[in-house]
């Protein structure tokens, strides 16, 4: 039994076989091998070329025919490769140099070899290092004995194990068999953390090299709770979780009953609490889960679904009005396109790859660089808006004043068309922009007379302010919402938005968390959005908490400059005024 | 051993394909053959030297052979580059 720790997504228990997916960017680790497994470990090497040998004219034979001759010439070299003696003795010697395993030699000779093609000038010649890397990890694939299973035929509960998992692997996913993630890389926002929330299944992220730890079939046990995973378990420990599971199930029955009741805390305090989605099938999740509203649509799966292709103005007129036709008159904040980073979607629209994404051509400014997109996405937003004046219209990453005058006259002008164009034209829809760039913060008051609404977009906003890339794990540690900076900034966004009197409201992930939530209404937010499968919880949460006693237990901001101090004085304020059942609950055993 | 110079004279160089045909020549002879391009050498039975050696129209290829049967295994080689690895250009 081997226990690992990681972070805790979308909350609950799943026990589940291990299956494996392996992503391209393996992770190999060296082992110090005596003479003889040395040689043991080299036969499994050649083994696996012989193997992958194999594999490459089976692919060779699938697609004789249906490929010219010049194309299929690519396997040919392919199994040259794979054959070339040289860098199996290369392998074999740094095997006995190093005393390591076959994996770890073959890689490391892999990537010098890679690093010479890339010194090479012809461009022709520097490309062919994609087949030697293509041959390359078809060898480790083998070597680590992990074969990409097709997932949609899974039959038995299982645990998916991974690097990562892209956004395009959502629908594969969608499998009542498949029961929790587990993966290599971190973060809430990660494709992984979004997938698990969309299909309500817990998962543990940020696990390091969880991929290598598990073999294919072991047992597993995700506790999403506490942010736990267990392999192999002992009898005991599998009966204490099968246990624990049914637990949670029946809490989250009793969270689900309580939906029926208002989100309003002990002192009074009365909460909107609505959800952020990702794709139109979360609505009836949304609904189903108590959501006041679609606080936030993120739009991008829209175009990476029919990426390379782009939506047409009536694919967006549909989808929306899709949305807020089953939402039965609920508010529903549309988000305009807010991609980037996205290499293989990029790469359609613009031809440049750039350095630094999440600081680049994304938001509005693509928006406004490709208009013909941007003007799509508004008429259909326009046209769905005319039929269902529930719809607000939102704009992400705004960053100044002249900016945002740029997207609301753009706006303005294509409603203006619209409504020659199409007699009896009325559509007015509340524009609001997402706060999520620390200058927007900063100048909230000057925006806040412009729109109808904020949103502070609290992953952004963090990740911007504190200058922290939430997707590296080795630092997400220093990404923590208590930081009194990040702090001063909303009290700066509250003031504006009230003093306009405009409605506030925040649709980051820090809107799910327990804590986070104490946090937010202290600082005067009153609308919340969040992943659809968070709210019966927070529901739970905020009716149980009085937010008066909070308040007076928390002392000045001054006198708690770090984000520490801060955060343990909410903790204990929290942990004061709760029953022990729903602190475990919320916050996982007290170690 | 004995060596010989030769120029690459089709378009594409030595690029995969041809390479590929170079190494089915080589791959029949028990010689060493040894293949120089400036200061690089690589060995003519390797695909990732012949490629690595990124040899375009033009080059000047040193071709060495030692063995039972270099003397033959130097001409097929030579001769195969010669004529543009029975390409059209």
């Amino acid at each position: 039994m081997k226990v690992f720790e990681g972070e805790g997504i979308s909350n609950g228990i799943a026990i589940g076989k291990a299956l494996i997916i392996l992503d391209e960017d393996l992770v190999i680790i060296e082992k110090t091998l005596t003479e003889k497994e040395v040689e043991q470990s080299y036969q499994r090497f050649q083994g696996a070329i012989n193997k992958a040998k194999e594999e490459i004219l089976e692919l060779k034979q699938q697609v004789r025919g249906k490929i010219t001759e010049e194309h299929a010439f690519i396997f040919d070299t392919h199994i040259l490769l794979i054959e070339d003696r040289s860098l199996h003795q290369e392998t074999l010697e740094f095997m006995q140099k190093h005393s390591c395993n076959a994996d770890w030699a073959f890689n490391q000779v892999l990537v010098r070899l890679l690093r010479e093609f890339d010194t090479l000038e012809d461009p022709y010649f520097i490309e062919r290092a994609k087949d030697l890397e293509d041959v390359g990890k078809r060898v480790l694939r083998i070597l680590l004995q992990e074969k990409e299973v097709t997932i949609e035929k899974v039959e038995e509960d299982i645990i998916v194990i991974g690097h990562e998992f892209g956004p395009s692997n959502i629908t594969k996913f969608d499998n009542p068999f498949i029961k929790g993630f587990a993966t290599d890389i971190g973060g809430q926002t990660t494709h992984t953390a979004i997938i698990a929330k969309a299909l309500k299944i817990p998962a543990v992220l940020g696990m390091h090299n969880i991929t290598l730890q598990v073999n294919a079939g072991e047992i597993i046990i995700l506790d999403s709770v506490n942010g736990k995973v267990v392999v192999n378990p002992d009898e005991k420990t599998l009966a204490l979780y099968r246990k624990k599971a049914k637990d949670y199930q029946r809490e989250h029955q009793i969270f689900m009953r309580e939906l029926a009741e208002p989100t309003t805390s002990v002192d009074g305090t009365s909460l909107s609490l609505q959800a952020n989605i990702e794709l139109p099938l979360e609505t009836k999740t949304a609904n189903e889960f108590g959501a006041e509203g679609i606080g936030l649509y993120r739009t991008e799966f829209l175009f990476l679904n029919l990426a390379p292709e782009l939506p047409s103005e009536d694919d967006h007129y549909r989808i929306y009005c899709s949305i807020a036709k089953e939402l039965k008159g609920k508010p529903l904040t549309i988000r305009t396109l807010d991609l980037g980073g996205e290499k293989y979607f990029h790469k359609t629209l613009i031809h440049k790859l750039e350095t630094n994404p999440v600081m680049g051509l994304r938001g509005v400014r693509l928006c406004l660089y490709r208009k013909d997109i941007f003007k799509a996405q508004l008429r259909g937003l326009l046209r769905a808006s005319q039929e269902y004046p529930s719809i607000r219209i939102m704009f992400p990453l705004i960053t100044s004043l002249k900016e945002l005058e740029t997207v609301l006259e753009f706006y303005n002008e294509t409603k203006s068309e619209l409504a020659e164009e199409t007699p009896g034209f009325s559509a007015n829809p509340d524009v609001g922009i997402m706060i999520e760039v620390p200058s927007a913060a900063m100048i909230a008051d000057y925006l806040a007379k412009k729109v109808d609404f904020f949103s502070i977009g609290t992953n952004d906003l963090m990740q911007y302010l504190l200058a922290i890339d939430r997707g590296n794990d080795e630092v997400t540690y220093l990404y923590d919402p208590f930081h009194p900076g990040f702090i001063r900034l909303l009290e700066q966004v509250v003031v504006a938005a009230n003093q306009e009197g405009i409605d506030l409201s925040c649709c980051g992930e820090i809107a799910s968390s327990p804590l986070f939530v104490c946090l937010l209404v202290n600082l005067g937010l009153r609308n919340l959005s969040m992943n659809p499968a968070s709210i019966p919880n927070i529901n739970h949460f905020i009716r149980s908490m009085d937010f008066n006693k909070i308040r007076d237990s928390i002392p000045s901001m001054s006198d708690l400059p770090t984000a520490e101090e801060l955060r343990e004085a909410y903790v204990s304020a929290v942990k004061k005024n709760m029953n022990k059942k729903d602190y475990d609950h919320f916050f996982g055993e007290r170690g | 051993m004995i060596e010989q110079k030769v120029e690459i004279v089709n378009q594409k160089g030595l690029h995969a394909r041809a390479a590929a045909k170079l190494i089915n020549v080589t791959h029949t002879f028990e010689s060493d053959i040894m293949i120089q391009k400036g200061v690089n050498e690589v060995n003519g039975k390797s695909i990732l030297g012949l490629l690595m050696l990124a040899a375009q129209m033009g080059t000047v290829l040193t071709i060495r052979a030692d063995g039972p049967d270099e003397s033959d295994a130097l001409s097929s080689v030579c001769q195969l580059i010669s004529n543009r690895f029975e390409e059209s250009a």
